[in-house]
């Protein structure tokens, strides 16, 4: 497959990865990403999820058309779509005000919802992980790369803004603690998004939560605002926050349906 | 303190009595038989080192098949108990103190009242057929 | 109905009317592998059938079809709930519940999605005292419990190792409430087992059931009960009588003791059909006899079910029970000096505790 593509430009990535964008001839424009995988999860599950994903067949996800991992070189090849639209990250202004967050997570949970129930967490939401098509609706990236690299290398990912730290991770992904990611996690990156999404700015971030700690310190110490002098708190979204906010998953939403249900109830 | 106080209660009360006798409600460390003529009286006693509370409630129990009970303390801890002398003036149970010096002295001397269960009353003086008119002074337990 | 497989025989419980089975389910009671004392062994999923000797590393090759036995024997009685089994150590290792995962609940799930069958799923816990007291150790077994997303509740026991009869610790009561608190926020089912008295107390968090055992060591969880004990003599238990209205149950000893001293006696003690006998003068109170348990089980089961159901005015009856009860106990103090297993020496905890539990409502 690879060996068809004509190679257009290298999309800005770095670090672990490098990106491409190709041309197909039958399928079209496709992004390459190859990289190398360093993670403590084991080959075996690693395998077992990346079967998984290339079976799945949703609008919510780029269509993979090739998903290698070369167990001797510890790499990793995958293929697919090229999504036309917005990154979340430039396209914040379009989803403001509680009813459009809503909506767009009531999709996003929806698409979510189909890894969840393969019993997969996605570990890696964030804004620049989520691509806004022209006409609104989410299309999650970067599903298969979060469990290739362990936190240290998350740290070390370099974005286009500079050296990348974990700002939507969960207690549990920061503390390494294993046996407590679950799709519970995810909803904590949520929760981060939601709120962000509202009042403009990262809700753990120290300057506005007013203290002289990190933003992943902030996250560990649960520490967060849910208005700022510009924005009023607004019920709705503070529950939110408060349901999957939480340091312990138990405190959270305990499955999509409850949270599905929650959301469903705003709109 | 019981070993003294056994040879106390033999060489002054006789010996028509039980040690630690088990199957009734709660196990009196001495049940004391003392015969006159037809009436039977069943006297309990509850020695404690310092727990007065505890072997109140004790000797409370021993007045299901006692005509008497008593807490019998060491002296040295026998000022709390009488601190609350008034909870065995309530609940009638008697209160002593003794030492080592086997010095028996009755702070609360109380009444004799009808054991409160019939059953364990014929009980225990069944186990205690032994009882016999050789028992003596046992009036000066009871007002 | 929950069925005590220490209690009857399997085949005898499968020959029960389907009626009684129907609304209830099995206390699997597989907390230890390789003791089965009495009519445990009857029952086919119990290791010792498979294998003699059983430990745990045979659970290696053998959980899969121990949890379809588990599963087929429940099947087989028409049981409302299908329940998972738990296993008890004296102290749980750190491995128990992946162990826990892997051996009983993910084979067992597993069967019973396989299979399509339409039941649901409660996991037996053992909750330890560590568990209410030790925050860690309450994080990981809660985490542990809410991630399971095939079960749809609990059967949740609280380990008793108090010596009192009646629970006084503040702490491991209003832990316990809380954890059954954090249950239901998860929207899980809980039954309560091997209560006591402080049935009451915990129907506050809102649990879907307790239970009322029928003997003393259904009513407390201990592991004794399902141990070969031949070197202990077992005592026999004095005999007691519940009151609803004092809280309490009562040594008859001291019920004799309160015939003589106090005239209005009887009133202290609930009506039933069994106590014109029990109160007759020749009736021989001895811990064998059936009426102070039908008793109990007639009366407690009538103050269960005559709680309120909406959680606030449960709390605020529950607060004038326990008011009233303590008024009564003084009453009776007046003539008659109860020990703390038969006086209301727990009241004045448990009145704190739904204080504090009230409080926690309110954050």
């Amino acid at each position: 497959m690879i060996k068809d593509c004509v190679i257009i430009r290298e999309l800005p990535q770095g670090g672990q990865k490098s990106v491409y964008l190709a041309e197909h001839p039958q399928v079209g424009t496709v992004v390459i990403k190859r990289g190398a995988i360093k993670s403590f999860i084991s080959l075996e599950r690693i395998k077992r999820e990346v079967e998984l994903l290339s079976e799945l067949k949703s609008e919510f996800y780029p269509q993979q058309y090739h998903f290698n991992i070369d167990i001797k070189t510890k790499e990793f090849e995958i293929v697919e779509d090229y999504i036309e639209g917005q990154v979340l990250r430039d396209a914040m202004l379009l989803f403001k005000t509680p009813k459009e967050i809503f909506t767009l997570f009531s999709s996003l949970v929806k698409g979510l919802s189909i890894i969840w129930d393969k019993n997969i967490v996605h570990r890696d939401l964030k804004p620049e992980n989520i691509i806004i098509r022209p006409d609104g609706m989410p299309c999650i990236i970067d599903l298969g790369i979060a469990r290739f690299l362990d936190l240290e290398s998350l740290t070390k990912t370099i974005s286009p803004m500079g050296p990348c730290t974990p700002i939507y991770a969960a207690p549990e992904q920061l503390s390494n603690n294993k046996n407590l990611i679950d799709p519970r996690t995810d909803f904590f990156g949520l929760g981060i998004i939601a709120l962000e999404l509202y009042l403009g700015v990262h809700p753990f971030d120290p300057v506005f939560v007013g203290n002289n700690y990190s933003i992943v310190e902030n996250i560990m110490q649960n520490k967060y605002i849910v208005e700022t002098s510009s924005v009023k708190p607004y019920d709705a979204i503070t529950e939110i926050a408060k349901k999957t906010l939480q340091t312990q998953p138990y405190n959270r939403f305990r499955n999509y349906r409850m949270l599905n249900a929650f959301i469903a109830n705003q709109i | 303190m019981s070993f003294l106080f056994e040879k106390f209660l033999k060489a002054n009360f006789g010996n028509s009595y039980l040690k630690e006798c088990q199957g009734l409600f709660g196990v009196p460390d001495f049940v004391f038989c003392a015969k006159q003529k037809k009436d039977v009286s069943i006297i309990s006693f509850e020695l404690k080192l310092k727990n007065w509370k505890r072997a109140a409630k004790q000797a409370f129990r021993y007045k299901s098949f006692s005509h008497v009970s008593y807490v019998v303390l060491a002296s040295r801890s026998a000022n709390a108990a009488l601190n609350n002398i008034e909870i065995f003036e309530k609940y009638n149970i008697g209160l002593a103190k003794f030492d080592n010096n086997s010095d028996f002295e009755i702070l609360f001397k109380p009444e004799s009242n009808l054991p409160y269960s019939e059953n364990l009353h014929q009980k225990i003086v069944e186990s205690l057929s032994m009882c016999s008119e050789k028992s003596k002074n046992i009036q000066t337990l009871v007002r | 109905m929950i069925f005590s497989p220490v209690n009857i025989d399997a085949d005898k419980l499968l020959a029960l009317d389907g009626k009684l089975k129907q609304s209830g389910f099995l206390d699997p009671q597989l907390y230890l592998l390789n003791e089965a004392k009495g009519t445990l062994d009857t029952y086919p999923y119990f290791p010792g059938n498979l294998k003699p000797d059983f430990t745990t590393p045979d659970l290696d090759n053998s959980h899969i079809q121990l949890a379809q036995l588990c599963v087929d024997y429940q099947i087989m009685n028409g049981f409302h709930y299908l329940v998972i089994p738990a296993r008890y150590y004296t102290d749980n290792p750190t491995t128990y519940f992946a162990q826990s995962t892997e051996y009983f609940v993910t084979p067992f799930c597993d069967y019973v999605r396989e299979n399509k069958i339409q039941k649901k799923i409660l996991l037996s816990v053992i909750v330890k005292t560590i568990m209410l007291t030790d925050e860690q150790k309450r994080n990981e077994v809660l985490n542990w419990i809410t991630g399971h997303q095939d079960i749809e509740g609990v059967y949740l026991i609280f380990e008793n190792n108090f010596s009192s009869k009646q629970i006084k610790d503040f702490d491991y009561l209003l832990n316990a409430l809380k954890f059954i608190k954090i249950l239901k926020d998860n929207q899980m089912e809980v039954h309560l087992g091997y209560n006591n008295t402080e049935a009451l107390l915990f129907s506050i968090a809102m649990p879907d059931s307790v239970s009322i055992g029928s003997y003393e060591n259904l009513r407390s969880f201990g592991i004794k009960r399902f141990q070969d004990m031949e070197k202990s003599p077992m005592r026999a238990p004095n005999a007691r009588l519940y009151s609803t209205q004092l809280l309490q149950w009562v040594d008859y000893e001291y019920i004799q003791a309160m015939k003589v001293l106090m005239p209005d006696y009887e009133h202290y003690f609930d009506n039933s059909e069994f106590k014109p006998l029990m109160f007759k003068p020749e009736f021989k109170w001895h811990f064998a006899k059936p009426e102070p348990y039908k008793h109990y089980f007639y009366v407690f089961d009538k103050q269960i079910k005559s709680l309120p159901n909406i959680q606030e005015n449960r709390i605020e009856e529950l607060k004038l029970t326990i008011k009233n009860a303590l008024k009564l106990f003084k009453e009776i103090e007046t003539k008659v000096l109860l020990d703390d297993d038969s006086n209301g020496s727990h009241l004045p905890t448990w009145f704190n505790v739904i204080n504090a539990f009230q409080n926690e409502l309110t954050i």
